[in-house]
């Protein structure tokens, strides 16, 4: 009895002790498993992550290219609307009739919402030509406030251009106050004898700011409205004189004309006398 | 009288010279003293009491709908400054027409199901076939406004549409509606009668990075991406250009950059803008987007982009066999169009060449388009969508 209880217990013994190993062995596989997966688990997050920084250049570097891309095609679109404009405004024969050629639309392609186009008139005043977003009394009132500004005067008639991007913090302040306009341009209208007038263009604060091209096109404007002016006064001081070249031809030729009908009067009275004379 | 169909379109800056010069052009090809429908499209600039006034007295329309839009799709390519307007007159197509004003904070399913059922009134045809709405409000329940528009007219009926856009402002967004020019609202064309419907809508982009999830949600806000501010997905890709958050700048480029949030159900990836960040870093999407889901920033590019609406269009082809398509209707993302720049002629072009030269086109670039993952039978999973293209096919 007691020797069977004995093989009894050996036995429980023996798959306790089997049991215990198996569960070791099992421990320990799972341990390693656990393990296997972990360092598959961090490889694949180093995976990810990598990845990760890799679409994080992607991304940077499509960026920049759509920043350039966008930036050519504005540039593109904006040149195209300058051309129509420019092709327009040759053909305009007086200062006014370059003005009406210069239409909201050549704006809205430049992607300004706020313009402002004023010259000096006979009188030497500025007066407004092509108002876009400001109501007329704040218009009127811009000008009169860089009428008392000797400093602002001065900067808008240098033959440079000025926006929100190059000029001094000083001139920058003043015209986003004055103009109520963060992002601007602003171009002096040039002739041969110097600035007659400005172009402004420019957003309010919520606006993408300004670029070069911008700058580039707003220039590239207040050059062509110059230059149809001058081509406009050289071409009514051409028409004028030909006009008074004209009427002194036609003044000459009925001098002529008087002086060759006396001429034939005399003629003709010398002629009676020599037959009179002849017997 | 079988289906006749005609497109006027004016860029003159004079708005009633335009939108009579559109007009013009339309009644000369149609011919006839009224007009069965007319779809509108408009720039911002043209968006003006005056241009219905014009309609009315030279088309004298029956049905009119349509919407502002950030840029016109014509055959030609697309303009950003216009008005455009296609008229038809038919005796095989019938149509009804509706409009619910003021939709801003009402209860999404009962606009949607209302908006349907007063287009149903209005229709005198028995067979509906398509839905088409104009909308701006909706974006921000849009699933519920889908599911009131199927409750009135069928779980697997057609349900197509664009949101309302303007010039990247998201300010001057109108819809037409009768005589009457709407904001806030939703208009619906309800199609019926005896033709045929073929449609697609694809987008092109592709998911970059690990993916991420959505772990907190407010509407079409999204709190938080893995625990973090949402607006730190936008910070890690785009870098500092991210960080001055709430300037233009980054709606403008993040629209390049759109949100693709992948839904099991149709095994795709649902696109959504961002339209704004807030204070707390919380990201406010151009719709409505899942809880939990996982969610990728995704990258397009011009190519990807054309070869979408060439697809897109092959499946409106093989969709149409060998009928003709009388009329093809395209409504494209605006935000595409930042990507197309000026290559957005081109994408029309191959189109053009898929669907024929002569095949009349007209569209608007939207904020938003209604469609399914695919085509017409794939309907049953209809969202609003960004960044896609959806073309239509009216044999």
């Amino acid at each position: 009895m007691d020797q069977t209880v004995l093989w009894i217990l050996g036995i429980i013994i023996f798959i306790l002790l089997g049991a215990a190993a198996y569960l070791y062995y099992a421990l320990n596989t799972k341990e390693e498993t656990i393990q296997q997966m972990k360092e598959a688990h961090h490889k694949l997050m180093r995976s990810f992550n990598d990845l990760d920084e890799q679409a994080q250049l992607i991304v940077r570097t499509d960026l920049e290219l759509n920043k350039a891309r966008e930036e050519m095609d504005k540039r593109l679109n904006g040149l195209n609307a300058l051309q129509r404009t420019s092709r327009q405004m040759s053909q305009a024969l007086n200062e006014n009739e370059i003005y009406q050629k210069i239409t909201p639309a050549l704006f809205e392609d430049l992607g300004f919402a706020h313009v402002l186009i004023a010259a000096l008139n006979d009188n030497k005043v500025l007066t407004i030509h092509l108002n876009l977003g400001f109501k007329d009394t704040r218009a009127e009132t811009i000008l009169k406030e860089i009428d008392v500004d000797d400093p602002l005067k001065r900067a808008l008639q240098e033959n440079q251009s000025l926006s929100s991007i190059n000029c001094t913090s000083k001139n920058k302040e003043k015209l986003v106050k004055v103009f109520d306009s963060e992002h601007f341009v602003i171009s002096p209208i040039l002739i041969q004898r110097g600035s007659i007038g400005f172009v402004f263009a420019g957003n309010r604060y919520n606006a993408p700011a300004v670029t070069q091209g911008d700058e580039e096109l707003i220039t590239i404007l207040a050059r062509q409205i110059g230059q149809s002016i001058e081509n406009a006064q050289l071409f009514e001081k051409v028409f004028r004189s030909s006009q008074e070249l004209e009427l002194k031809v036609a003044d000459r030729t009925k001098q002529l004309a008087g002086a060759l009908q006396k001429v034939n009067e005399i003629s003709k009275k010398k002629n009676r006398i020599h037959l009179r004379c002849v017997p | 009288m079988p289906t006749t169909i005609s497109i006027g379109f004016s860029q003159n800056s004079d708005i009633q010279k335009a939108i009579l010069q559109a007009c013009v052009q339309v009644k000369d090809q149609l011919n006839t003293a009224t007009t069965d429908l007319i779809i509108l499209f408009a720039s911002p600039q043209y968006v003006s009491p005056e241009i219905q006034v014009v309609i009315t007295r030279t088309l004298k329309p029956k049905h009119l709908v349509g919407s502002s839009t950030g840029g016109i799709i014509l055959s030609n390519g697309v303009t950003n400054r216009g008005i455009a307007l296609v008229g038809i007159n038919s005796d095989e197509m019938s149509f009804g027409v509706s409009a619910i004003n003021n939709i801003d904070n009402q209860d999404m399913y009962r606009i949607g199901f209302d908006l349907a059922r007063r287009a149903t009134q209005d229709l005198s045809a028995s067979r509906r076939d398509a839905f088409i709405t104009f909308s701006q409000g909706i974006e921000k329940n849009n699933s519920q406004f889908i599911r009131g528009v199927r409750e009135a007219l069928g779980g697997a009926f057609p349900v197509l549409g664009a949101v309302s856009s303007d010039d990247f402002n998201y300010k001057k967004l109108s819809q037409f509606f009768q005589d009457q020019i709407l904001q806030n609202s939703a208009v619906g064309l309800l199609l019926g009668g005896t033709f045929h419907l073929a449609l697609s809508c694809r987008h092109g982009f592709k998911p970059l990075g690990k993916p991420r999830f959505v772990t907190q949600i407010d509407n079409q806000i999204i709190r938080t991406i893995d625990n973090i501010p949402a607006v730190e997905i936008y910070n890690h890709f785009l870098g500092p250009e991210a960080l001055g958050s709430k300037n233009a700048a980054l709606t403008s480029y993040a629209l390049m950059y759109p949100l693709g949030f992948y839904l099991e159900g149709p095994r795709q990836y649902l696109l959504r803008n961002i339209i704004d960040i807030l204070e707390d870093g919380s990201i406010v999407c151009h719709g409505g987007v899942p809880q939990g889901a996982e969610v990728h920033l995704m990258i397009s590019n011009l190519e990807s982009c054309l070869n979408s609406a060439i697809e897109a269009a092959e499946s409106v082809k093989t969709s149409l066999g060998e009928r003709q398509a009388k009329l093809v209707l395209i409504f494209e993302s605006l935000a595409r169009q930042k990507i197309l720049g000026r290559s957005a002629f081109n994408e029309i072009q191959a189109i053009k060449n898929v669907l024929g030269y002569t095949t009349p086109i007209i569209g608007m670039c939207s904020w938003g388009e209604i469609g399914p993952f695919g085509t017409l039978s794939d309907i049953k999973n209809t969202y609003l969508h960004n960044e896609h293209i959806l073309i239509v096919a009216i044999t």
